[in-house]
């Protein structure tokens, strides 16, 4: 021993591993730093209104009205209460996809609420597949629990949707869940924005 | 000095070699992607397990499917694109469930779903070796996707690794579109008619 520490003293070998070791520490230090530096700074979600369209990557999304009851248009007839939403889709995509079922969120939902069925404006059918750049109106239908307060404002989470090139477990091309694209206010039997319109 | 420019020279070629190789590298829509058999129409294309002839491609503005005296109308924003073929199976018994209209944009609209009950369609006629029976498929399209496009026949959606024929259409130009495909429900059950108006 020496008593004074010198790098001349290590082996090359040791010299190395000091160094990637540093570098390896370093580089957990920097993505965990940027990691809670973004969670830190949350960006200001966009905030749409009836007849706005979303961008949601694989959608674009405009929400035109809903409506609250036991008979609500476009959807066949009902015992139960149901809300239903009427909204325009576009596929984005290059190809056919019925991945839309998720793509309306409520912030807060009454107990036992279940996901939404989807119908075709234009015939009242259950919409499957919608095609890429063929705009559709669909009304999305909420069965209400019994016993629930009626809605009066809504808001909705509207989901995205990412592309990857490759998918982590094959390494395959597809559309997975992205973050909330924008939130929605909503007035139950609200006005027709493009009432007149068309 | 000559070693150190040497060393550094090698880790950028390693660089290099191994980045070019992960861009390069087939993913795997790549490696599992389906085997096409090209054609045209009225060629008679064999996949593995199933054999099919498109005869005709009609476009036409709405489809109306009649029940006796009951007529159910289906509109569209689009066209409908109405495909007549002959379809067998090879060696066993098969059920061909998925159809595209690949337009010249690289779009993929899948056989419409909005026929629940229609008689003919392709996904609900179970096909058996030697006897060949009339089919149709039905499309759902923008009027810019009609022209150029290639019809993609598979057993099922996801092939990997199984034939997929890929059927070049023949629309001319300028479009043609009929009024109305009316396909009548015959008396007996899987019996249908096809008119063109």
């Amino acid at each position: 021993m020496s008593g004074r520490f010198s790098i001349g003293t290590l082996g090359k070998r040791a010299v190395a591993f000091i160094i990637a070791g540093l570098g390896a520490v370093l580089a957990v230090l920097i993505s965990f730093a940027s990691a809670l530096y973004e969670a830190s700074q949350p960006k200001d979600l966009l905030q749409v209104a009836a007849g706005q369209p979303v961008d949601t990557g694989r959608w674009t999304v405009v929400v035109r009205r809903a409506d609250f009851g036991k008979s609500v248009k476009g959807a066949p007839a009902s015992q139960q209460d149901r809300l239903a939403v009427e909204l325009d889709l576009t596929n984005r995509s290059a190809a056919t996809s019925p991945g839309y079922t998720r793509i309306l969120e409520l912030e807060s939902p009454p107990a036992g609420l279940q996901r939404p069925t989807f119908y075709l404006a234009r015939d009242s059918a259950i919409a499957a597949g919608l095609h890429p750049d063929m705009p559709e109106r669909v009304i999305a239908v909420w069965t209400w629990p019994p016993g629930a307060p009626p809605p009066q404002k809504l808001r909705f989470k509207v989901a995205s949707q990412i592309y990857k090139k490759r998918d982590n477990l094959y390494g395959a091309p597809g559309w997975f869940p992205g973050p909330t694209a924008a939130t929605l206010d909503l007035m139950v039997g609200g006005p027709d924005p493009a009432a007149g319109a068309k | 000095m000559i070693r150190v420019l040497g060393s550094i020279a090698g880790l950028t070629a390693a660089i290099a070699i191994l980045y070019s190789l992960q861009q390069t590298m087939p993913g795997y829509a790549d490696i599992t992607r389906p085997i096409a058999v090209h054609g045209a129409i009225g060629d008679r294309l064999m996949a593995r397990n199933f054999e099919l002839t498109a005869t005709k491609v009609t476009l036409a503005q709405r489809i109306v499917l009649r029940t006796g005296t009951r007529e159910r109308v289906f509109e569209t924003t689009g066209l409908w694109a109405v495909v007549e073929a002959q379809a067998a199976a090879r060696h066993e018994s098969v059920t061909v469930t998925a159809a595209s209209w690949l337009g010249p944009s690289g779009s993929r609209y899948a056989m419409s779903q909005r026929f629940p009950t229609m008689p003919g369609l392709l996904p609900s006629e179970r096909l058996e070796p030697g006897l060949p029976r009339k089919v149709l498929m039905l499309f759902e399209l923008p009027e810019s996707q009609a022209k150029d496009a290639t019809i993609l026949v598979s057993r099922t959606p996801f092939t990997p690794i199984d034939n997929e024929l890929h059927i070049k259409t023949n629309v001319p130009t300028p479009l043609f579109v009929r009024n109305v495909a009316r396909i009548t429900r015959g008396t007996t059950p899987g019996d249908w008619r096809l008119e063109i108006q």
